[in-house]
């Protein structure tokens, strides 16, 4: 099999050599969609991310300068080595070009690293760490689209003055958790909150009543849950059943930031629930239209990753029609002189340190009286820019840049 | 009859081991080499030794993280880096083996399971592994100072020696006297000990032999895909290697080769069918309980002597 590719290669670059004019490699381009498509992501990213990415291919009528668009679907099963493995034989064996959403930033970092060898690029939109962008950056090869977990602490913190001043942290017991806790911690102190507590949740867990009964009894007046997935939902299950709410307590689901996890979670559990997020249907008529579009054929709204990586891959690919090369290097110093103007963003831009800088905004969940179809569930509480939200690049530490 | 039938399985190995890689990607078969090896490891413990130890991982993971860490930061040379590997791994094995053989059974598998655990969270908190993140970027350097391993086929080749050397090593200690020792205690521990041999002794020699080979497999997993995460020390690898071992064959010398290539391509070519892996995974491992529970080798070496 092995043995058949090469032999297509070499067949297909000779004939190649025959023609006169530049034409897009193997006159194929080729995207990877590697996500988790059976475990606890599956749901925010998973197979609506390969959908997603379908999608964009089909804007371009699944051709770009004649050559044939082809999307591939890969389940890392969380596991970094199987990631790394996948990413390994794509590039080498099934030439792929470009890999994307990666969700789980363990097999991210991994697969960043097997790009940077190989020279191919990742369009990085589900993963989170803000790492991916500072001390384990690949400006040359990898873009960060849709958020970071420094991000999501600063843009909490720009939103301290409408939520309270005394915190309770409900953090999942690992790095994404831990990390986000710390970011939180630094970005809302400054704005004159305090933290009365904390407790660490490890994955998987289900029964969150004794942590919350921590938060109720800590008299705090914000608890600030912060997981992700199916961990998510069941904490703010636990948060409602004991009442926080009621108490005038504000809760802040970090990890329910989408319309299908709010949606399996009911409005009757999530409504008042505050969060950040990168994106929300009514923010313009193409992210109504793409949200219809979705609807039709997933039966279910896109959550902010794939919205995101739908994004990601129609830039990407915008950009690899316009420059007439799947070369990372070309293809990324194309993308930072444009506005991104699509579903996920209105006026994005690309930093050099491959940062996507964008709006992003506070919303809270509406109640179940408030909402007047199916996915209408968020009303828009403030909008932060999109550079107080980002990490400056100077503060990020990204090594390559500094040469 | 059982001779020949091991004489040809070498045959068929060393054959399979030069040209794989002319058919196959060659860094899939060295994930399916480093999975074999662990597995033979294993085996050792299990097939010969009668031991089921559940904490497998924390020997291929301690060792992972310990090349990996030896390879990125103190930027040792890639043998040096299997060395340390392997010692650390034989020093977690020999401190975990003094602690569980004195149980037998269930208690002993799970003496090793809590102890593995152990490692697992220390991997989870110690800044060095990185936590969720993972030990990542772990340069792969060159063999004996000569060759870069970033060529994928001198990877693939070096690893092929050095699986073939520690898969000789295991095949010479079955076959020792050790080794009939070991399966003596196995099948009778009172008669073993009332022969006069120190059945402790033996027992924490067998896992100690077994947890550096797991470490040598988790060294060499570590610097070909240069890196090294929680994965390697979860349990749910503890969970495969024994998956590997029983798909294959338990007790054969050949079973874990086969049950870790089966699993590792499955895991591999799953991944992109479509398909949701670990329920395919399982459904085989049910079959294979069901139908034919020797394992693949093991079946194959029973129609072959029966047949003669």
């Amino acid at each position: 099999m092995y043995f058949k590719q090469i032999s297509t290669a070499v067949l297909v670059s000779a004939l190649l050599a025959g023609v006169a004019h530049a034409e897009i490699a193997n006159n194929r381009i080729r995207i990877g969609v590697l996500s988790d498509l059976s475990g606890i992501y599956e749901q925010n990213s998973g197979n609506g991310s390969v959908e997603a990415v379908k999608m964009a291919v089909e804007e371009f009528g699944g051709k770009i300068n004649g050559a044939t668009v082809e999307v591939l679907a890969g389940d890392h099963q969380n596991k970094p080595d199987v990631g790394a493995s996948v990413a390994n034989r794509w590039f080498d064996v099934e030439g792929v070009d470009m890999v994307t959403d990666l969700v789980n930033s363990a097999v991210a970092f991994a697969v960043v690293d097997v790009a940077k060898a190989k020279n191919k690029t990742v369009m990085l939109t589900s993963a989170g760490s803000a790492d991916l962008t500072g001390k384990a950056c690949a400006p040359d090869n990898s873009v960060h689209w849709i958020y970071d977990t420094y991000q999501m602490g600063k843009s909490m913190g720009l939103a301290v003055p409408q939520l309270g001043k005394k915190w309770f942290f409900i953090t999942a017991d690992y790095a994404f958790g831990i990390a986000l806790e710390g970011a939180l911690m630094n970005s809302i102190k400054p704005m004159g909150a305090t933290v009365v507590g904390s407790v660490r949740a490890p994955l998987g867990t289900a029964d969150f009543s004794s942590f919350v009964l921590q938060a109720q009894a800590s008299g705090a007046d914000v608890v600030a849950i912060n997981n992700g997935g199916d961990d998510a939902i069941n904490a703010v299950k636990a948060a409602r059943e004991f009442g926080l709410q009621a108490k005038g307590i504000k809760v802040v689901a970090l990890g329910l930031d989408s319309l299908p996890a709010i949606k399996s979670a009911s409005l009757d559990v999530a409504q008042g629930g505050m969060y950040v997020t990168t994106w929300l249907p009514d923010m313009s008529p193409e992210a109504q239209a793409f949200t219809k579009k979705f609807i039709e054929r997933r039966k279910t709204a896109p959550s902010t990753f794939q919205v995101g990586t739908y994004s990601a891959a129609l830039n990407w690919l915008k950009a690899v029609q316009a420059t007439n090369s799947k070369d990372p290097k070309v293809v990324l110093a194309w993308m930072q002189k444009q506005h991104f103007k699509d579903a996920f963003t209105n006026g994005g831009t690309l930093r050099p340190d491959g940062r996507m800088v964008h709006d992003v905004y506070l919303v809270q969940v509406k109640t179940p009286a408030e909402s007047k179809s199916e996915w209408d569930m968020l009303k828009v509480i403030a909008t932060i820019p999109g550079d107080q939200a980002f990490r400056p690049m100077a503060d990020g530490g990204c090594p390559a840049l500094k040469k | 009859m059982k001779m020949n039938f091991d004489k040809a399985g070498w045959i068929v190995l060393i054959v399979a081991l030069l040209v794989a890689p002319w058919i196959f990607y060659p860094l899939l078969l060295v994930k399916i080499l480093c999975y074999a090896l662990f597995a033979s490891a294993f085996n050792l413990l299990l097939g010969t030794c009668g031991l089921m130890s559940f904490g497998h991982a924390a020997f291929f993971g301690t060792a992972a993280y310990v090349a990996g860490h030896a390879a990125k930061v103190w930027g040792l040379p890639f043998e040096a880096c299997l060395a340390v590997g392997v010692a650390a791994a034989a020093a977690v094995g020999a401190v975990f083996g003094y602690l569980s053989i004195r149980r037998q059974g269930i208690y002993f598998a799970m003496i090793t399971l809590a102890l593995a655990q152990l490692i697992y969270f220390l991997a989870l908190q110690l800044p060095f592994t990185h936590a969720e993140d993972g030990l990542t970027s772990i340069p792969r350097g060159k063999v004996l100072g000569l060759f870069s391993l970033d060529d994928n086929i001198v990877l693939y080749y070096t690893t092929a020696v050095i699986f073939l050397a520690a898969f000789s090593f295991i095949y010479l200690v079955i076959n020792s006297t050790f080794g009939q020792i070991v399966r003596a205690i196995r099948d009778n521990e009172m008669r073993a000990v009332s022969l006069g041999y120190d059945v402790n002794r033996y027992k924490l020699l067998a896992f100690t032999l077994s947890a550096a080979i797991a470490g040598l497999a988790g060294a060499n997993k570590a610097i070909a895909f240069k890196l090294a995460t929680l994965v390697d020390v979860h349990w749910t690898t503890s969970g495969n290697v024994i998956l590997m071992t029983l798909l294959g064959g338990l007790g054969t010398l050949f079973g874990p080769v086969a049950g870790a290539l089966v699993f590792v391509m499955l895991e591999n070519y799953l991944a992109d069918s479509g398909l949701p892996v670990q329920l395919v995974i399982g459904a085989i491992f049910i079959l294979c309980i069901l139908l034919f529970r020797r394992g693949v080798i093991g079946e194959i070496e029973r129609l072959v002597l029966r047949r003669s």
